[in-house]
């Protein structure tokens, strides 16, 4: 038994010495801090240019590029950290901030449900919710062992009961689980960096226009066609654009 | 019977009285009304306007007008109307007639030949009607009466003399938008007039305009034009703001005039003869302020200015208020632009300001704007109010020039709070003075995100529990065998308890104690064949360990050797022999031998 635990402490801890390797961001802080935002935006792009994914970084960046009045990139860093933590109060009212400067207008009305719903689809970050896996998953075991083991017959009982519970917790918080992955690694959603695009109706300037955007704003991407990406707007609206145009979240 | 009579008699008199009040009712009503309209004129030009009459004649003073129809080719540019009464008495019956008439002045709008329709009057449900009117428009020639434009002379042979003129005399020609200027109207005659109406006044669209005087009795000042002396009749004045640029043609004026043309002859009583005058046309061309140069804090002014301010007091406690007089004087257009705002001083409260505008008459263009903030600081210190600047554009040069106040310092001492006095302090909403995104975050080390599910531990911990219940099934299925089978759990447990046996044989052995090394030997081998075997080690003798044994279909030198063995112990036990050290590692070493041999033999049960 002794062994067991043993190997289980060491196996919790092998993440945490994983842990793997820190980033530096004093350097593009005390840039932002002096109010250099040019400076800060290149140290801060030094990170992103090495593949570093976290929240912090893009929401410091999307906070300089809003500062360098550079509305697409500053979208595009907010919504990078936004994949990160999407309730996250600071981030989402420098989001309003900024959709009040860009130039199309987007509404995001939701209702109380839709609010409630997406309330607790957010509630816990993704590796949150992996670590309730875990334990619902231990538990759930645990409980299956003692259903194996046990000779009272009352005890059983209670433990099924508690069994099914965990159970359906344990199922619910793997279809949030899945979804949220689904989401965090989707790359349809972009946003405009060019400062006016125009969308036309086919993958060329031949075509005629549709609608003329500007950047900013964030739109999802429906299919790709050479160097041409069929957009929709949040209206519903479809049109092609140069892929040069967008920033993929 | 009789009470049906007084019922009939009772129908009659109810049916008389109706029939009385119904004669009484149309005596009352049989009211003569009767509509007429005229025109003083069948033909006229169309800088002339024509006088159209409504005469309503009824025996009563009755309350109606009549309703005018569109006029095609006229448009309606002034009203009025008078009654009289009249009475007569013929055959000593008395008539009287109330006589209302409507006159309208109308403008033709073109030339050609107009009817004017039938005019409908309503009284009482009924309606009443004029006939219709001709008038033909037609174009000024030498036929007809033609006005000049500043002169009217009229046709009348005994007053060829007569030279009557309206002059609007601008004060300026060329202005800029919003620089204001003055108009003035006069009207000189050489007659003396008796009657004056406005018939139109100008409108001025494109400026706004100011009223500065405005004629409300006929009189009169004498001047000498061109060696002619006239009477000069000051109508009215007016000060002009223009509001945009383009060149203007200003309205005209347009008076009827009445002057008294003197008796002939004794028994001539004069007349008096009206004109119809218009006033000359005045251009204005308003320039647009330049654009170039323009500074963000313009506030529309125009003219020359000096601004200054005044503190009310400069030392006051906290809950006091004082007031900053801001005094812009000069000239202008004083009345038309906002008063310079004050800058945010941070912990002072600013009421709106109190604004008013001082002008000097006559013509309203220069005088002062008073502008008063009332300034109660909320926190104690000392103040500076920054310099309070103000743009305007000076004619002049023609350019913008921003003046500024001078700095002043105000010092608030902390007010006494007593606690009936809270009453001043009351909630108030944070003053929010800008808006900004919100600081980044100072985290100055981060490491790269990585999803948990991507890491080993979670899917190594997940199979590990998976594990866990493969071993609680396996250990169940082994507990099953374990409560089935009491042998399987003794041949399991024997190795543990012979380990223990052992040991206490070795340390007899260490210690020289023969006896009890025999005896743990005896009980050692005893032991595990009794485990091996699942017999009772206690119970069993050498006799019952040798049927056991051949059960199981040992070697029989096996057998004999185990037996020796037993055998040996027995009489060491209780045969009192002395045994060297090297006798009893020799007998341990057979022991172990026996075990080793013994533990490579299954002993399973057979059933």
């Amino acid at each position: 038994m002794k062994k067991i635990i043993y190997i289980l402490s060491i196996l919790i801890l092998i993440p945490l010495l994983l842990c793997a390797k820190e980033y530096d961001l004093t350097a593009a802080n005390s840039a932002y801090q002096e109010q250099n935002y040019q400076k800060a935006e290149e140290e801060y792009m030094k990170l992103v240019n090495e593949d570093v994914e976290n929240f912090e970084l893009f929401y410091n960046l999307g906070n300089t590029y809003f500062k360098l009045n550079n509305l697409g990139n500053a979208r595009l860093y907010y919504e990078k950290a936004a994949k990160f933590k999407p309730l996250n109060a600071e981030l989402n009212e420098n989001i309003a901030m900024l959709l009040a400067s860009i130039k199309d207008k987007e509404e995001v009305e939701r209702s109380f449900i839709e609010t409630l719903l997406r309330k607790i689809y957010y509630a816990f970050s993704i590796n949150l919710l992996g670590v309730f896996i875990v334990i619902f998953f231990i538990v759930m075991m645990a409980f299956i062992v003692f259903l194996i083991m046990s000779r009272s017959a009352v005890f059983k009982r209670i433990v099924k009961v508690f069994l099914v519970i965990f159970a359906v917790i344990f199922f619910l918080v793997t279809v949030i689980e899945v979804m949220r992955i689904r989401d965090f690694y989707s790359d349809n959603n972009a946003v405009i960096l060019n400062e006016v695009v125009i969308a036309y109706s086919g993958p060329s300037e031949e075509f005629p226009q549709v609608f003329t955007i500007h950047e900013g704003l964030k739109v999802t991407i429906e299919r790709y066609d050479n160097d041409w990406v069929l957009i929709k707007l949040p209206s519903g609206n479809g049109g092609w654009i140069l892929t040069s145009a967008l920033g993929i979240i | 019977m009789i009470f049906f009579r007084n019922i009939h008699s009772y129908k009659i008199s109810v049916i008389l009285l109706v029939a009385l009040l119904i004669v009484t009712v149309e005596i009352c009503f049989a009211n003569n009304i009767s509509v007429t309209s005229y025109v003083d004129k069948n033909t006229i030009t169309l800088n002339e306007l024509l006088r159209l009459t409504v005469e309503i004649k009824s025996d009563e003073q009755i309350d109606t007008e009549p309703e005018i129809p569109q006029l095609t080719g006229f448009q309606i540019v002034g009203q009025s109307s008078s009654s009289s009464t009249s009475i007569e008495i013929i055959n000593n019956k008395m008539s009287r007639t109330v006589k209302q008439s409507f006159t309208y002045s109308l403008r033709p709008l073109k030339t050609g030949s107009f009817t004017i329709p039938p005019i409908y009057t309503k009284f009482k449900n009924k309606t009443y009607r004029s006939r219709t009117i001709n008038v033909t428009v037609v174009k000024e020639n030498s036929n007809v009466q033609q006005p000049r434009q500043n002169t009217q002379k009229l046709d009348n042979s005994s007053s060829n003399n007569v030279q009557i003129f309206l002059q609007a005399t601008p004060s300026k020609s060329e202005v800029f938008v919003g620089e204001p200027f003055t108009i003035k109207y006069v009207l000189y005659s050489n007659k003396g007039l008796v009657g004056l109406n406005a018939e139109k006044m100008p409108e001025f669209s494109g400026f706004i305009k100011e009223e500065t005087f405005q004629a409300k009795n006929i009189t009169h000042t004498l001047e000498v034009i061109n060696g002619i002396r006239y009477y000069a009749y000051r109508i009215s004045n007016y000060t002009l703001f223009p509001t945009y640029a383009s060149t203007f043609t200003l309205d005209k004026m347009e008076l009827l005039c009445a002057y008294e043309v003197p008796a002939k002859s004794f028994f001539d009583f004069g007349t008096t003869k009206r004109v119809y005058i218009q006033s000359n046309t005045s251009i204005i061309k308003v320039k647009p302020l330049p654009i170039a140069g323009q500074p963000q804090n313009f506030s529309g002014a125009v003219g020359q200015y000096d601004i200054k301010s005044d503190l009310s007091s400069k030392l006051l406690k906290t809950g006091e208020s004082v007031t900053l007089t801001l005094t812009i004087s000069g000239s202008g257009n004083i009345r038309m632009f906002e008063p310079p705002t004050l800058p945010v001083i941070p912990n002072i409260d600013t009421f709106p300001p109190e604004e008013s505008n001082d002008l000097y008459h006559p013509d309203n263009i220069s005088g002062k704007k008073v502008i008063k903030y009332i300034l109660i600081p909320e926190e104690p210190g000392t103040y500076v109010l920054p310099e309070i600047s103000f743009t305007y554009f000076e004619i002049r040069s023609e350019t913008y020039k921003t003046i500024y106040t001078k700095s002043q310092t105000l010092v608030v001492e902390k007010g006494k709070v007593t606690p009936g006095s809270l009453s001043y302090i009351r909630p108030q909403d944070i003053d929010i003075q800008g808006l900004d995104i919100h600081f980044i975050i100072t985290k100055n080390t981060i490491s790269d995100y990585k999803l948990i599910i991507t890491q080993a531990w979670f899917w190594i911990l997940i199979i590990i529990s998976l594990l866990s219940i493969v071993a609680a099934l396996i250990i169940k299925k082994e507990r099953e065998k374990l409560l089935k089978d009491k042998a399987y759990y003794r041949a399991r447990i024997s190795n543990k308890q012979l380990q223990a046996d052992l040991n206490k044989v070795h340390s007899a052995l260490k210690n020289d104690n023969i006896s009890e090394f025999f005896v743990a030997a005896d009980n050692a081998l005893k032991n595990f064949i009794a485990n091996k075997c699942n017999i009772s080690a206690g119970a069993s003798t050498i006799q019952d360990i040798t049927v056991e044994l051949n059960k199981h279909e040992l070697p029989k030198e096996f057998i004999n050797e185990i037996i020796y063995f037993f055998k040996m112990t027995d009489s060491a036990r209780f045969g009192g022999t002395q045994f060297s050290h090297e006798e009893l590692e020799e007998k341990y070493k057979e022991l172990n031998t026996i075990l080793q041999n013994l533990s490579k033999i299954k002993f399973r049960k057979k059933r």
